[in-house]
């Protein structure tokens, strides 16, 4: 199996020259996912490096020294065309806003990325449909971007990064564009569908809530890494990832493989609930069970506070002998109707 | 005057760009095509009037000369449109940022306003020489069993003037209609929502213009003149305007449901959130190459040597010529617009992992797409005009042939124009360097 492990050494960027030269990265180093899946967030304050970085890491920008290695492969020795390849198969994007293209309906936007790769168009849109059913956007695959609302848009992005099955997926800044409430569902699903997928998550934010949501948090300044260490943990944040950082692989089952089958079980109707064998559930839940447990943490609480404004109490799932008990924090916003979609502001 | 030394100090500071280049470039292109339109008109209008012709062949050759002018003025006013948003489409943040640093609305239209208006100025009389240095090339051309002269092919001082005036002020009103965004949103460009839709009003215009048609050429319910049968048969041929867009769209929308590409499908689908734009740029051409394959068989209908057929088909040929060329920059300018308007969606598609050769392949895609349905169809309904005399055209395949070869050159140098605009794809798209 392949390891999602993603190293950045001595990473140096500069911007400009001579007198006006501006360091952006100064002999930054860092390893992503060398314990299984993790949610790694990246704050400091403008001009610290952080956009700069995800660029480096993800391979859009070439670094002025230094490597990043991922998967075994240092990026610096491939051509521009096969790291725009690799852009496409392993890594995932959500940005601010802008990304999806305005004139392709929500379905096409989010099978895009798998008829690039060369899949036959009716089957990336039969995943592009499933996996936006189970993201709550059942009703709205035929919309095009600006018909939906800012955390519906995401939504839709979020689903884009994750179809073709990347093993990390970057966020600049995902939640910039929305209010509060709309942004702590959008980053909790983002936290919870990607880890749930297997994925790690790189995360540019200045949001002191959206870092607290990660299990790992990464201060730069000045293009250095200042500190990095676990998020805040502030009460009433996404808990769940320290959790799974505490103890990664010590629950080979957990929330991800629950989540697959408390859609199956939650959501009749969505494609996962008539076809639970189908390949996509299938696929869901194996390379969830394959990796460590994003947020089975053992007595789990509900999900309170600013990150789960909606369901007030917990929602467990039957498991079997031996597994944890563990709340769904994402059934309230993967249900493919009811209470989280509205909380997305439907622009109708 | 706030507004007014202020831009001349933007000016200094940022100097011209590429994209100012263009734009000035298209607006030569369309003065030019303009000049040399009407001093075809005006060299007509001399004969006739010195008594060089027969005054019913004449007036004749003097009306069919109106009637091209009217079928490529629409190309000059749509080639204008596409420089002036050339001219503005990388000005959009920084009028923004004006308007958010305190810039009235007023300030902010003056500004764009000099913007478009100091590259129509520069067009105009680039334009104007390139109009003088074609003359004696067009002074080549026989008409009316006599070539042109350079004089005649010289309209009157005013007459320049006037033209010059017209480019300009398309590029004032056309300025100040794509500036509305900025004025609605400082905060930047707001999302666009499902395009507008056409109108079925369209068809019935069409069925109209058919029905007219039908009863005064063809029945001859009311008995008319030779002039307004041609009238006729030119509002026939610029109703194709009306359905054009109507039949791209829908074309579009099967090639959309079954494209298996991601450049097919991105293209059909921009092709079909705007069909109009997409059918501004075929237009002209579409309507030349219709025009041009009716008349491509007057030769075979007019007695052996009569000069009025080959005038004709000569006409014809240079009317494709010139909306061929007119069309060729038009889909150079219009796709570079384009690609700079969408350069935020370029640079998402390049980060995503988007090869470019997809993003430009979806830009080829949006020309063809509308060229090939445009052009096509026009040259369809041309064969179906002249189907009828299949004989005649038989007995006379060169002039046919010959009007073929043009269609078919026609697209394809507009084909290689919008080629011209890729190289921006790759630019807009890796240039995003994040601080």
């Amino acid at each position: 199996m392949q390891t999602n492990r993603l190293d950045a050494h001595q990473l140096t960027h500069t911007y400009g020259q001579g007198d006006s030269a501006a360091p952006a990265l100064a002999d930054l180093s860092l390893t992503i996912g060398a314990n299984g899946p993790e949610a790694v967030a990246i704050m400091g304050p403008s001009g610290s490096g952080k956009s700069t970085l995800l660029h480096v890491l993800a391979g859009i920008i070439a670094p002025d020294a230094g490597r990043v290695v991922w998967r075994g492969s240092d990026l610096a020795t491939m051509r521009d065309s096969q790291r725009t390849k690799l852009r496409r198969s392993d890594f995932g994007f959500v940005f601010q806003s802008g990304q999806l293209l305005p004139e392709l309906p929500a379905i096409e936007n989010v099978a895009l990325p798998l008829m690039l790769g060369g899949g036959l168009r009716s089957g990336a849109e039969a995943a592009a449909g499933a996996l936006l059913h189970r993201l709550g956007l059942g009703g709205m695959l035929h919309r095009r971007p600006g018909e939906l609302s800012g955390g519906q848009a995401q939504r839709v992005a979020i689903a884009r990064a994750l179809v073709g099955d990347p093993g990390l997926v970057f966020a600049d800044e995902p939640t910039g564009a929305l209010d509060r409430s709309t942004g702590q569902a959008v980053m909790a699903l983002l936290i919870g569908a990607t880890l749930g997928h297997g994925a790690s998550l790189v995360v540019v934010t200045h949001d002191a809530e959206v870092a607290a949501a990660c299990s790992r948090v990464i201060r730069l300044e000045d293009g250095r890494i200042v500190s990095d260490g676990p998020g805040d943990a502030a009460p009433g944040a996404l808990q769940q990832p320290q959790a799974a950082e505490r103890a990664p692989q010590a629950q080979p089952h957990a929330q991800a493989q629950a989540y697959a089958r408390a859609q199956a079980q939650e959501a009749p109707g969505s494609a996962a609930a008539t076809a639970p064998a189908e390949p996509e559930p299938v696929r869901w839940g194996a390379k969830a069970a394959a990796h460590p447990a994003p947020y089975g943490a053992p007595n789990y609480g509900a999900p309170t506070g600013a990150s789960a404004p909606l369901v007030p109490t917990p929602v467990s799932y039957g498991m079997a002998r031996g597994e944890q008990r563990v709340a769904n924090p994402m059934q309230q916003w993967i249900a493919p109707s009811g209470t989280g979609a509205e909380s997305f502001g439907d622009p109708r | 005057m706030t507004a007014v030394r202020l831009w001349a100090r933007l000016l200094r500071a940022t100097g011209p760009r590429a994209t100012d280049m263009l734009s000035a470039i298209a607006f030569a292109f369309a003065t030019a095509a303009l000049l040399a339109v009407l001093g075809g008109v005006n060299a007509f209008r001399l004969r006739l009037e010195t008594g060089a012709v027969a005054p019913d062949d004449g007036a004749l050759v003097l009306t069919l000369s109106f009637v091209a002018a009217a079928l490529l003025l629409p190309a000059v006013w749509t080639l204008a449109q596409a420089a002036v948003r050339l001219a503005l489409a990388r000005r959009d943040d920084r009028l923004a940022a004006l308007r958010l640093a305190g810039a009235t609305r007023s300030q902010v239209s003056v500004m764009a306003v000099l913007d478009a208006v100091a590259q129509a100025l520069v067009g105009v009389v680039v334009g104007a020489m390139l109009a003088l240095a074609v003359t004696p090339g067009i002074a080549r051309i026989e008409f009316q069993g006599l070539p042109f002269t350079v004089a005649e092919l010289l309209p009157p001082v005013w007459v320049w003037l006037a033209a010059a005036g017209a480019v300009v002020a398309v590029a004032l009103v056309a300025a100040l209609a794509s500036l509305r965004r900025v004025h609605v949103t400082p905060l930047g460009v707001a999302q666009r929502v499902r395009g507008k839709r056409l109108s079925l009003w369209r068809i019935g215009g069409f069925l109209a213009v058919v029905a007219v048609y039908l009863a005064l050429v063809v029945y001859d319910v009311v008995p008319v003149e030779l002039s307004v049968v041609i009238v006729m048969v030119s509002v026939l041929v610029l109703s194709y305007a009306l359905i054009g867009p109507l039949v791209i769209q829908g074309i579009a929308w099967l090639v959309a449901k079954g494209a298996r590409r991601p450049e097919t499908l991105i293209a059909a689908r921009r092709v079909i959130d705007d069909p109009r734009g997409a059918f501004n740029i075929v237009g002209a051409m579409s309507i030349a190459v219709m025009a041009g394959g009716a008349a491509s068989l007057a030769p075979a209908t007019a007695a052996p040597g009569d000069p009025f057929a080959v005038d004709i088909s000569t006409g014809a040929t240079l009317t494709i010529a010139i909306a061929g060329v007119l069309g060729a920059v038009l889909a150079g300018i219009a796709q570079s617009a384009k690609v700079l308007d969408q350069r935020r969606e370029h640079q998402a598609m390049h980060k995503l992992g988007v090869d470019l050769p997809v993003m430009q392949g979806a830009i080829m895609r949006q020309v063809a797409l509308p060229l090939l349905v445009g052009v096509g169809g026009a040259a369809g309904m041309a064969l179906l005009l002249i189907l009828p005399t299949f004989m005649l055209w038989i007995g006379n395949a060169s002039s046919v042939l010959m009007w073929a070869l043009m269609a078919v050159g026609a697209v394809v140098v507009t084909l290689g124009a919008t080629a011209c605009a890729l190289p921006l794809v790759r630019r807009v798209a890796t240039e995003a360097v994040p601080a």
